[in-house]
């Protein structure tokens, strides 16, 4: 019995703040991606409409105080999660982060800084490392017996998820906050610009004309407890973590191989751990960046693990737009929605599907669902996949 | 009981390449730490070497010598450490991203500036399929990869190559002389990559116990507990100190910044040299490696011979 208790959950994205908001612009299928008109930036993007001054207000946080966008849309994430929280001093709590930008917003300030005037104020940089981050999310939070950070691009989050969860099943912790987080910055859209993987318009994740990926930012976190810290806190159980896996494409440093042979291992690796048959998932929230590439391996993986009982799937990448190494935790959350709510979301903007497939949910659809599988997959070949059972 | 075995390790460091777990080597006290590099044409291809930034030629000549020696098996984990990733590229791409304006950039250096860009390229080169994680908590990198390991031979895995890397960049002197930091420490500013043949498998020595804490109030307390808990007198221990940036706070052997340098990743380096000392000698029947930093957190790594 591999099954880890999820007992909260917090969510930032461009739908908005908190999991109430998330879950109804998901069930409404109403898309938080808009158009960006301004200079040098223009194109569509899933950024989150509050900004540093509305944000370090809300979290109590003085205006001119030097805090990376990426640290106080965490931070506003982790607060949902771990509102409230009764302390236990007899409970062992950990914190595992994700996050592939850290604090690059303020670091390119520097830069242009140091370029056009020869000096910048060291402070830019003090948060730059994706452990500073963490840090000054721990420390806003509560005091943690065991801190640290995953970053494997854009499965990061997912991987912090899987860790805790294997934290909390050898004995090594009671009660852990996992998740990640990603602010939009010039750097990775320029570096997605580079790549020429990015749609000008709103993105089409698995449809046959799809051009790419929007960016977008964003952060969510949840709680495991054992029954030590449950008993403790009272907390109802939300869903359990039944599988999990990573496994590695080896294919190329950013591109994915046609077959999937990453992502195959790692679902079936999942199932494995969960002990489940293809056939009773019964919903998948796929990857789907929408780019021509990773859709299409993803699409063929799926299609090789789960044969004829490819289970009903959609990526939600066309709602918040690809939220880097948040996004395997916005999904993982979306995916408590998604069993909480018994429903599939819709693949916004999708037409016509390679193969003509059936399975892609062209609608909110209202369904028994037992057991959600979510995908995330990133550079480096690297592949993850979890599967949330109901509690 | 020992859990976690070491195999082989390699390290390139100020100190040069060590390719063996017994260091025949002298080791010498360094006053710069830039990492003194090998001929890597042995093991990467010279046009891929040119393309590659130091982290990861450093980080790759390590890896694939301890494949190499390990017969090529298929490894069921690759797990990396860094404290900064690849600084270089990072650096390369905010660079043109301000210098070309408008300009069509290459992506080159955005893609290599992935903080796993190293476990991925390993696993890469060695087609593996298997787990593959990086690990990025400052000067607590290596510990908390160290902790996944073991997560990961609980679960079952077998054999794991375990490292971690850090590069030196000029701008980090020039950041940490803005912040008006100890200009002794910023000159001790260090690089280097060191990798492990990790497994379940017995060998002479081993990993007894990793621990990370934050906020401690003694550390000494929180030595004296770890050597209880696994039957150690301290006189029989030998002790490593590392800090990627403060004083050091504790009384030990050996402080090892004097010979790799101060880097995020350098308790990985300490390891190699307390696994190749346990082996040296008879006075030592265990290592401990104590890694501290400014914010009073701790990285304790014990290492026990079988």
């Amino acid at each position: 019995m591999t099954a880890v208790s999820i007992t909260r959950a917090g969510i930032v994205s461009c739908l908005g703040l908190g999991l109430k908001t998330n879950a109804e612009r998901l069930l409404a299928g109403n898309s938080g991606i808009k158009e960006s008109k301004e200079k040098g930036r223009e194109g569509y993007f899933g950024a989150v409409s509050f900004t540093n001054h509305e944000l370090k207000t809300a979290l109590g946080f003085s205006l001119d105080s030097v805090i990376s966008r990426t640290a106080l849309l965490g931070l506003a994430a982790a607060k949902e999660a771990w509102n409230e929280m009764p302390q236990d001093e007899n409970l062992k709590c950990a914190f595992i982060n994700a996050s592939t930008v850290g604090g690059m917003d303020l670091t390119e300030t520097y830069f242009s800084n140091l370029h056009a005037n020869k000096q910048a104020n060291p402070s830019l940089v003090a948060m730059h490392d994706l452990g500073a981050v963490t840090n000054f999310i721990a420390a806003n939070i509560t005091s943690f017996d065991y801190i640290n950070t995953i970053s494997t691009a854009c499965s990061s989050s997912a991987n912090a998820i899987m860790i805790g969860a294997q934290l909390i099943n050898a004995g090594m912790f009671d009660r852990v906050l996992v998740g990640g987080t990603d602010a939009l910055c010039n750097f990775t859209y320029q570096g997605f610009k580079s790549l020429m993987v990015l749609d000008n318009d709103w993105c089409k994740p698995f449809d046959v004309s799809r051009k790419g990926l929007n960016l977008g930012e964003g952060s969510a976190y949840f709680v495991y407890e054992n029954e030590k810290s449950r008993k403790s806190s009272g907390n109802d159980v939300l869903a359990n973590r039944s599988g999990w896996a990573n496994a590695n494409d080896a294919f190329h440093n950013t591109g994915t191989s046609p077959d999937g042979i990453g992502a195959q291992l790692a679902i079936s690796k999942a199932l494995m751990q969960a002990d489940l048959s293809p056939s009773e998932i019964d919903y998948i929230n796929a990857h789907g960046t929408a780019t021509p590439n990773n859709d299409l391996s993803e699409y063929n993986a799926m299609n090789t693990v789960f044969q004829k009982s490819l289970p009903i799937f959609s990526s939600t990448k066309a709602f918040t737009g690809h939220t880097l190494a948040a996004s395997g935790a916005i999904e993982a959350v979306f995916s408590l929605i998604a069993l909480n709510k018994q429903v599939a979301f819709v693949n916004l903007n999708v037409e016509e599907v390679v193969d003509d497939c059936k399975a892609i949910s062209r609608e909110t659809k209202f369904k028994h669902i037992a057991n959600v599988l979510s995908n995330s997959f990133g550079f480096g070949g690297n592949c993850t996949s979890l599967i949330f059972s109901e509690a | 009981m020992i859990a976690m075995y070491i195999h082989h390790a390699t390290s390139i460091s100020a100190q040069g390449f060590f390719n063996a777990l017994l260091l025949e080597e002298s080791l010498k006290k360094k006053t710069s730490f830039l990492a003194n590099e090998p001929d890597y044409k042995a093991l990467i291809p010279p046009m891929m070497v040119r393309r590659m930034a130091k982290i990861t030629r450093m980080a790759l000549m390590c890896a694939l010598s301890i494949d190499k020696d390990a017969g090529n098996p298929n490894w069921s984990g690759i797990l990396v450490a860094t404290g900064l990733g690849n600084l270089q590229d990072t650096d390369k791409f905010l660079t043109s991203i301000i210098e070309s304006k408008e300009g069509l950039l290459s992506p080159t250096s955005f893609t290599q500036s992935s903080h796993n860009t190293v476990s991925g390229n390993i696993a890469l080169i060695l087609k593996n399929h298997n787990y593959n994680m990086t690990h990025v908590q400052q000067a607590f990198s290596f510990e908390n990869t160290l902790i996944d390991a073991r997560l990961q031979l609980l679960d079952k895995k077998e054999q794991l190559l375990v490292g971690a890397c850090d590069e030196y960049l000029p701008l980090l002197s020039d950041i940490a002389n803005q912040f008006h930091l100890n200009t002794a420490r910023i000159e001790a500013f260090g690089e280097g990559a060191s990798f492990f043949n990790v497994s379940t498998k017995k060998a002479p020595v081993g990993i007894l116990a990793v621990l990370v804490k934050h906020h401690v109030a003694s550390i000494e307390l929180e030595i004296d507990v770890l050597l209880d808990q696994n039957n150690i007198s301290r006189d029989t221990c030998f002790v490593l100190a590392t800090s990627a940036l403060s004083e050091i706070y504790v009384n030990s052997n050996m402080n090892v910044n004097d010979y790799c340098g101060r880097y995020f990743t350098n308790s990985a380096f300490a390891l190699h040299l307390a696994v190749s000392h346990l082996m040296k000698q008879k006075k030592h029947t265990s290592a401990l490696i104590v890694n501290t930093d400014h914010q009073h957190n701790l990285g304790l790594i014990l290492v026990g011979l079988e």
